[in-house]
């Protein structure tokens, strides 16, 4: 950290990788992909969910071994044995990597955490490390104390002071992987403005975001990722936002979107008026600080909650499911007010779950394929008897869903570990089908999936919906609100902002909405 | 479709792939002994090698249940000698011995119970809970008689549980077959087990798919309890005597043969069978240097070896597959 930095200029880039291939358990998701970064410039990396963006990045961290590849920063051909350490040590970092600090310690420790101020007999001068934290914080124009205990700041200033301390330890490459999903529309303008300094200061910043009008704001060059291939690098002011969506998004899913949005035009919205709502939810106040939210959602029907990160759309979903608890309100089944005190009478009352994090609160990882999917309580007592499982109907009713939902696996008794994002998401949605729900939550179900499933979840949860179930369908991917959704609710700050029809949600007019552009 | 059906038959195989090796060691073990000391396949050798690890193999059948469920009960051992003393208590106050089994075995279920609704609730490690009732339940067995042994009369009908025998097979080994085979089943077949398994995998997911946490949890340190009180009373029903120091030490004991079976300590994965395998083969290393006469200062330090080695080597396997 200490030797001066003196860039190679041969070629201008401080990282170039070549051909890199990587697969996860014999599905390629890297396919010989090129990538340069340029001093002193912002490249933005964008790709749909699941294009191999973070995975490639993982190899520039050192986090993942390449089978296949060159690695190159600043010049220096990286050997074989790669690993995040090179990476921190080559000036390589990634951020946000919350697991990177530590909550206990406070924030001027943090960021002076590789090289703490020691006084001759090796004891750590407290007083220089805060005077020397905070003057980097200054430098940013952040405004928060260095000496108050990490944890105590909110998510979206951790990610501030691990900039800081990246700056700190005098980083060349700054991986920035959706730096603003957890940031307000003025904390967004403040990190670019830092990202603008940290540049000209001769670091190179890879920007990873799903915000089209962002890249085009912040970015030198842009590099477009589909199915872990580069489909190729731009200069910024050479390209404009629908050819970049284009190549985002690739032919063969283009066609399934407008398939499914020609079926979603092509029927007329319905009259529900005399209806009763198979789910109502009035007046819910999540706190005291968030506005009261109400929405209707009939059978036959799938409601879109859209809005950014943290917009509120788990909240309300948690509170209906009775997993966390709500200030005021009331949630209606059929027209019934009922008080859900926790999922398993949310099971009863005919409501699944697809959370938001299948890895977290969806799957056992160890546990088998057979397991997973059968895994709700409520599911398995329809076929034991005296509380015990009866085979022969669980293996038919896996092997259905295995077909019905196209999940590749092995086997029945395959960890559920072994699957990939996609398959393992199929499973969450298999294991709540397998309960008859008549109406189900969707949160992100296509968060970190490949295209092909996509489309199969999205097709799912249109037939479901001709069959006569209710869906909330949850996403901060704005641009499939429009392909499976008959009508949107468009959250911003736990406040549903807009109501939308079918036909009105286009990309620009619910990302209007949720980024707040317009009343 | 057909590959999936396919896989259906690989039971057989799975097993062998998951505990191959650890019957391997066990038979090497037991061969290499047999040739230096044919005693050592005597019947009365081997009966005695089960019937004196009685203890371990039902609290390490209980700890299965709780480590499975992602938990841990350091308590087993206090419990044990708790649950003879009491047991030593009633009978010697003239309560009659199925009575006493029956009331004995039920209060320590509904104690296990407490244990795993307060580790639910209040979201206290499971390691401090137990480490708590640990202590707890050693002070109430040496409180029941002031720190003195209960003795049981020779005659009475309550030592059977150590000493009879069902055709000609020893009463606590009729017990083990019995404790396992319902153990197995309701871990595998019953919701109630299949509960365990989920909330011990990931107790996030669990929760969300509507499985209750606090009846499950209720439910496995129950187990786990009821059979720590049941090897408590086999012990005193052998001694003739119910002992305020019994079992010091048999929650490590049963906590190691749980993990040597391949069990997963942060539980979700494993299952009862490899618990057997891992009393059997603590119990057939210990047989065994007793047998070759190695000191006793070193078979302890053979027994800690071996645990640390067969977890690093499962480890190391299981990153494999």
């Amino acid at each position: 950290m200490a030797e001066a930095f003196q860039p190679k200029k041969q070629d201008g880039c401080i990282v170039k990788m070549e051909g890199i291939n990587k697969s996860f358990s014999g599905v390629q998701v890297l396919k010989n992909v090129d990538f340069n970064l340029k001093y002193g410039e912002v490249h933005a990396l964008v790709g749909e969910n699941g294009a191999g963006k973070s995975t490639l990045m993982n190899v520039l961290m050192g986090v993942l071994h390449p089978e296949q590849g060159k690695i190159i920063v600043n010049g220096e051909i990286q050997p074989q044995s790669y690993s995040i350490n090179h990476a921190l040590k080559t000036g390589v970092t990634m951020i946000p990597q919350e697991l990177a600090l530590v909550p206990a310690v406070s924030v001027a420790e943090n960021i002076m955490m590789s090289h703490r101020p020691v006084n001759k007999s090796r004891i750590l001068n407290k007083k220089e490390m805060n005077q020397r934290a905070q003057q980097y914080v200054d430098e940013l124009n952040f405004d928060f104390d260095v000496t108050v205990r990490t944890d105590t700041l909110p998510i979206a200033y951790r990610q501030l002071v691990c900039i800081v301390k990246a700056i700190a330890e005098e980083t060349k490459v700054i991986i920035m992987d959706e730096p603003t999903s957890s940031l307000s529309a003025e904390e967004r303008v403040n990190l670019h403005k830092i990202i603008r300094k940290i540049v000209t200061k001769g670091t190179s910043v890879i920007y990873i975001s799903h915000y089209i009008d962002e890249i085009f704001e912040i970015s030198n060059r842009i590099t477009v990722m589909r199915d872990g291939e580069n489909v190729g690098t731009y200069e910024t002011e050479k390209l404009d936002q629908r050819e970049l969506v284009s190549m985002m998004v690739g032919e063969e899913l283009l066609q399934t979107q407008n398939r499914l949005m020609g079926r979603i035009k092509s029927e007329a919205p319905l009259e529900r008026d005399n209806e009763t709502p198979a789910l109502e939810v009035c007046d819910l106040k999540i706190n005291q600080k968030t506005p009261p939210c109400s929405f209707k959602a009939y059978s036959g029907e799938v409601v879109g909650l859209a809005g950014l990160v943290g917009a509120g759309k788990t909240e309300i979903t948690k509170a209906i499911l009775g997993i966390s608890k709500f200030e005021s309100g009331q949630i209606r089944i059929k027209g019934e007010g009922t008080a859900i005190k926790n999922p398993i009478e949310a099971y009863q009352k005919g409501i699944a779950i697809i959370p938001e994090d299948r890895k977290l609160e969806g799957l056992c990882l160890l546990s088998s394929v057979e397991d997973n999917i059968s895994l709700a309580p409520k599911y398995r007592k329809t076929i034991s008897k005296l509380g015990v499982i009866q085979k022969k109907p669980l293996r038919r009713d896996v092997e259905r869903s295995i077909e019905q939902l196209s999940i590749k696996v092995s086997g029945l008794r395959q960890r559920a570990r072994r699957l990939s994002g996609g398959n393992q998401q199929k499973l969450v949605l298999a294991k709540a089908l397998l309960t008859k729900p008549e109406i189900l939550i969707l949160d992100e179900p296509t968060r970190g999936i490949d295209v092909g499933a996509k489309g199969i979840i999205y097709e799912l949860i249109r037939n479901l919906r001709d069959e006569g179930m209710c869906v909330i369908f949850c996403s901060s991917d704005v641009e499939e609100i429009s392909l499976v959704c008959d009508r949107a609710l468009i959250l911003r700050d736990n406040k549903i902002v807009a109501e939308l029809q079918a036909e009105e949600c286009s990309v620009q007019n619910i990302l209007n909405y949720a980024a707040g552009s317009e009343e | 479709m057909n590959e999936l059906k396919k896989n259906k038959n690989s039971m057989a195989k799975e097993i062998f792939s998951k505990y191959g090796a650890l019957v391997l060691i066990i038979a090497a073990m037991m061969v290499g002994t047999g040739i230096f000391q044919p005693v050592f396949f005597n019947t009365s050798n081997l009966m005695n090698l089960i019937i004196n690890n009685n203890n371990v193999f039902l609290t390490g059948f209980g700890m299965t249940f709780v480590i499975m469920a992602g938990g841990i009960d350091l308590s087993v051992g206090s419990l044990a000698a708790l649950s003879g003393m009491f047991a030593a208590m009633m009978l010697s106050s003239g309560v009659n011995a199925p009575a006493t089994f029956i009331i004995t075995i039920v209060l320590c279920y509904i104690v296990g119970m407490v244990s795993g609704w307060i580790v639910t609730i209040s979201q206290i490690p499971p390691f401090v809970m137990t480490l708590g009732t640990m202590t707890i339940y050693r002070g109430f067995a040496v409180a029941i008689n002031n720190g003195y042994t209960i003795p049981i009369s020779l005659g009475d009908p309550f030592t059977k549980l150590g000493t009879g025998a069902i055709l000609g097979i020893p009463a606590p080994i009729c017990i083990i077959i019995v404790v396992f085979a319902i153990g197995a089943f309701l871990l595998s077949k019953t919701n109630i087990g299949r509960n365990i398994y989920a909330v011990g995998g990931n107790v996030e997911a669990a929760k969300i798919s509507g499985i209750n946490i606090l009846s499950t949890n209720m439910f496995a340190y129950g187990m786990c309890a009821a059979l720590a009180g049941l090897s408590g009373m086999i012990l005193a029903a052998r001694m003739y005597t119910g002992l305020p120091s019994a079992c010091v030490g048999l929650e490590t004991q049963a906590i190691a043969a749980v993990v040597l079976g391949g069990t997963s300590f942060t539980g979700g994965d494993g299952d009862i069978l490899g618990t057997v395998l891992g009393v059997l083969l603590l119990a057939v290393m210990l047989n065994c240097m007793v047998l070759l006469s190695v000191p006793s200062w070193l078979q302890d330090v053979f027994q800690g070896l071996i645990i640390i080695v067969a977890v690093i080597y499962d480890k190391a396997a299981k990153a494999k597959k």
